[in-house]
């Protein structure tokens, strides 16, 4: 039965469109790791409402001068980083695609950007104005559609493009007929690119994909029913495992009514037992739900951490844990990857789930209190019930076991994982012959 | 098991047991942080003081409005009182006087070393009051507050009203406004000469919380000036106030002591003072509460 399943995923992880966007995460994994590392520094260090600001008092020592210079240098490496994602996953995984079938991988992947550039591109008022593009469509929150973008493109160069040069015999004329070969192709994707852009552009299309995310995670703060809860924390899963989630994103309870009734409860009683809305999705789904962020990634990290095996996975669990502690786990849905990675869609969409489930019970039965009271940006998953509840020991207590038992519902997913890499590790990519 | 792998185990349990001691290491000065804040959290919430926070006009210092405290305390029961603030060049803030235990009311006045005239210095002015503001919001920890201003010192309020206020928005109300011989239009006598500054104003009214009640108070000697601000002048407030706060209502003093400097210790003046920006000891019929106001 294992072994079958084992099978299927090998073949599922041997189709040329998944090889290339494993190929593809793992050169985006540094550059993730980068930007999840500024982004914890903007979010925790230089945000009035983070985590290590608040701690280390920083607003007393730090002059505002040097605060704002700093907010504009770390955020400088943010946005390139995370908002132009998807035109370096575009090049990456075009040029991979092309190596595969030993085609021209550099005109691909310089194919791949053009054509990513066009459908992105925004009309403006009148043709003469600057440059104008549909930001999203080229950030790490399109991911996919770069990916998929990339993959045709690299599709599109086994069909017509001219063949990879070897660097040994090139000379002067093979150049520029290559050059003139890569013609084709560039000129159908460019094409492609102007009618898809052109319908982009005409319809409402991409207001709605653009604000489909962050309404999710907007609409998941309000209501006061946990079954809304469940569904919108599995839909914004599903689109994260998809590429389609926004790397920054960082979601904090906002000030809704509800929050604000229960946080002023809690300050008027001194406790927060009988607050008005014990089941509050956005505090539940926020104490109990989000070690290392969405999926609970923070227990997908400790669970390969403890399990012996595979190198290159324990080296990017290792380097993602830190800025995962501080639930900025954008690199690790990158570098596991958890994207598009079939092993951890159960455990990823699911467990949250099965900590809010459990956690709704728990309060039911009145042995931890409602968790109203306000956290900072980027406090250590593990910790934020405890804060929460303005440090209820049995609250820090129930967390732990939570985090203990989501580690051991991900142990053998992880154990799947090991078994498929190894399968995987001897099979050579596509065409890749010189290492 | 391969030596290898063993050794890898061996690297990944340490990065392990590293992330459990920096949790460990940082939740105890994050323990600390989170009783302090709740705590300020809970004073602020459950807090009773609203004070009355008083800005001076141009030239004059922090011991301004000590007559007026001392009629409205003869007036009323309730005696409220006095803190005087100084918010000087370099930065630092100086005090005298205090606030009585329990006094739930009290009066606080914030001046400036540098109280020149102009709308530069009323630029700066309105900088140096958002720090004297921000040290009083630490220390008294009031949810709400009522705000008084002399002359420039309503420009004063409007500006940081614009600029500032939104930064304590979700913990403190500013309950009423009351502004008192204000020139929005400095000394023009037609708002077809907008200054910068009332531009400005018109500008950022968007600004201005919604749920305020403004009262904006014209004294004349003459029949249309208190013999510095023309009356025109203090009208033009209406083009910044009005269509945005709840309500604003303007009221012109006439008689003795109408004059623009002997306003503040008017009697008519600390009349409308008890009556209109004071909380109310007794439950007294308020014409612009929001209940009986709304037609």
């Amino acid at each position: 039965m294992q072994s079958k399943v084992v099978n299927l995923l090998v073949r599922f992880n041997r189709w040329s469109f998944i090889q290339a966007v494993r190929q593809t995460l793992v050169v985006l994994f540094p550059v993730t790791l980068i930007g999840s590392l500024a982004r914890l520094v903007v979010k925790s260090f230089l945000d009035a409402n983070g985590f290590f600001y608040n701690i280390l008092e920083i607003d007393v020592w730090l002059p505002l001068v040097w605060l704002r210079t700093l907010q504009f240098v770390f955020t400088s490496v943010t946005q390139i980083f995370f908002n132009l994602l998807g035109v370096l996953a575009c090049f990456v995984c075009a040029y991979n695609t092309a190596r595969f079938y030993r085609k021209d991988a550099q005109m691909a992947g310089v194919t791949g950007v053009f054509a990513l550039l066009l459908v992105a591109y925004r009309y403006g008022k009148n043709p003469q104005v600057p440059i104008n593009f549909h930001m999203a469509l080229l950030g790490g929150k399109s991911l996919l559609l770069a990916l998929l973008i990339g993959y045709g493109v690299g599709q599109l160069y086994r069909w017509k493009g001219p063949d990879q040069l070897a660097v040994k015999t090139v000379t002067w004329l093979n150049v520029r007929r290559q050059a003139f070969a890569s013609l084709w192709p560039l000129l159908i994707t460019t094409l492609l690119a102007m009618l898809v852009s052109l319908a982009i552009n005409s319809g409402s299309f991409y207001r709605v994909y653009s604000h489909t995310y962050t309404t999710l995670a907007a609409a998941g703060q309000e209501p006061r029913s946990v079954w809304t809860v469940l569904l919108l924390s599995l839909a914004l899963a599903t689109m994260d495992w998809f590429g389609l989630g926004v790397p920054s994103s960082y979601k904090m309870p906002l000030n809704t009514t509800a929050y604000m009734a229960n946080l002023n409860y809690a300050l008027v009683h001194g406790s927060s037992w009988h607050v008005p809305y014990k089941y509050l999705g956005s505090t539940l789904y926020n104490s109990f739900a989000n070690f290392g962020g969405d999926g609970l990634v923070l227990a997908l990290i400790v669970a390969i951490l403890l399990f012996p095996g595979n190198t290159s996975l324990h080296r990017v669990a290792r380097w993602s844990a830190l800025p995962t502690i501080f639930n900025f786990d954008y690199s690790s849905l990158v570098g596991l990857p958890v994207i598009l990675n079939p092993v951890f869609l159960l455990p990823f969409m699911f467990l949250p789930l099965v900590n809010i489930a459990i956690a709704a019970g728990v309060t039911a039965l009145g042995l931890i209190p409602a968790t109203p009271y306000p956290v900072l940006l980027g406090t250590p998953g593990p910790l934020i019930g405890f804060l929460a509840t303005n440090g209820n020991w049995g609250t820090l207590v129930f967390t732990m076991l939570l985090l203990f038992l989501d580690i051991m519902m991900y142990i053998p997913f992880v154990r799947l994982n090991f078994q498929v890499e190894a399968q995987l590790a001897p099979v050579t990519l596509g065409g890749e012959r010189d290492e | 098991m391969s030596k290898i792998s063993k050794q890898v185990t061996r690297h990944s349990r340490r990065v392990l047991l590293a992330l459990v001691v920096l949790i460990v290491l940082l939740a105890i000065p994050t323990y600390f942080w989170m009783k302090d804040a709740n705590a300020s959290l809970a004073a602020q919430r459950n807090s009773r003081m609203s004070p009355v926070i008083m800005i001076p006009g141009s030239s004059a210092t922090m011991n301004r409005f000590n007559q007026l405290v001392e009629i409205l305390n003869k007036q009323t029961d309730k005696k409220h009182s006095l803190l005087r603030l100084e918010v000087e060049n370099n930065g630092k803030i100086k005090s005298s006087g205090w606030i009585n235990r329990g006094d739930q009311e009290p009066i606080i006045v914030v001046g400036f070393e540098n109280n020149r005239d102009g709308y530069q210095n009323i630029k700066k002015q309105t900088k140096m009051f958002n720090a004297a503001f921000e040290l009083l919001s630490d220390k008294y920890n009031f949810n709400n507050f009522k705000a008084f201003g002399h002359s420039n010192g309503g420009l004063i309020w409007t500006l940081w009203l614009e600029k500032y206020y939104h930064q304590y928005a979700e913990q403190i109300t500013i309950k009423r406004l009351m502004t008192l011989g204000t020139p929005y239009n400095f000394a023009e006598t037609s708002i077809d000469q907008p200054t910068q500054m009332f531009s400005d104003l018109v500008k950022g009214r968007k600004k201005i919380p919604k749920n305020l009640d403004v009262y904006s108070v014209a004294g004349t000697e003459s029949y249309d000036s208190d013999g510095l601000v023309p009356e025109q002048s203090v009208e033009a407030g209406k083009y910044i106030y009005q269509k945005q706060v709840n309500h604003y209502t303007t009221m012109t003093v006439t008689g003795s002591s109408a004059q623009h400097s002997s306003l503040p210790q008017n009697k008519q003046i600390v009349n409308l003072i008890n009556h209109y920006l004071l909380d109310s000891t007794e439950p007294k019929p308020d014409p612009t509460s929001p209940d009986n106001g709304s037609n």
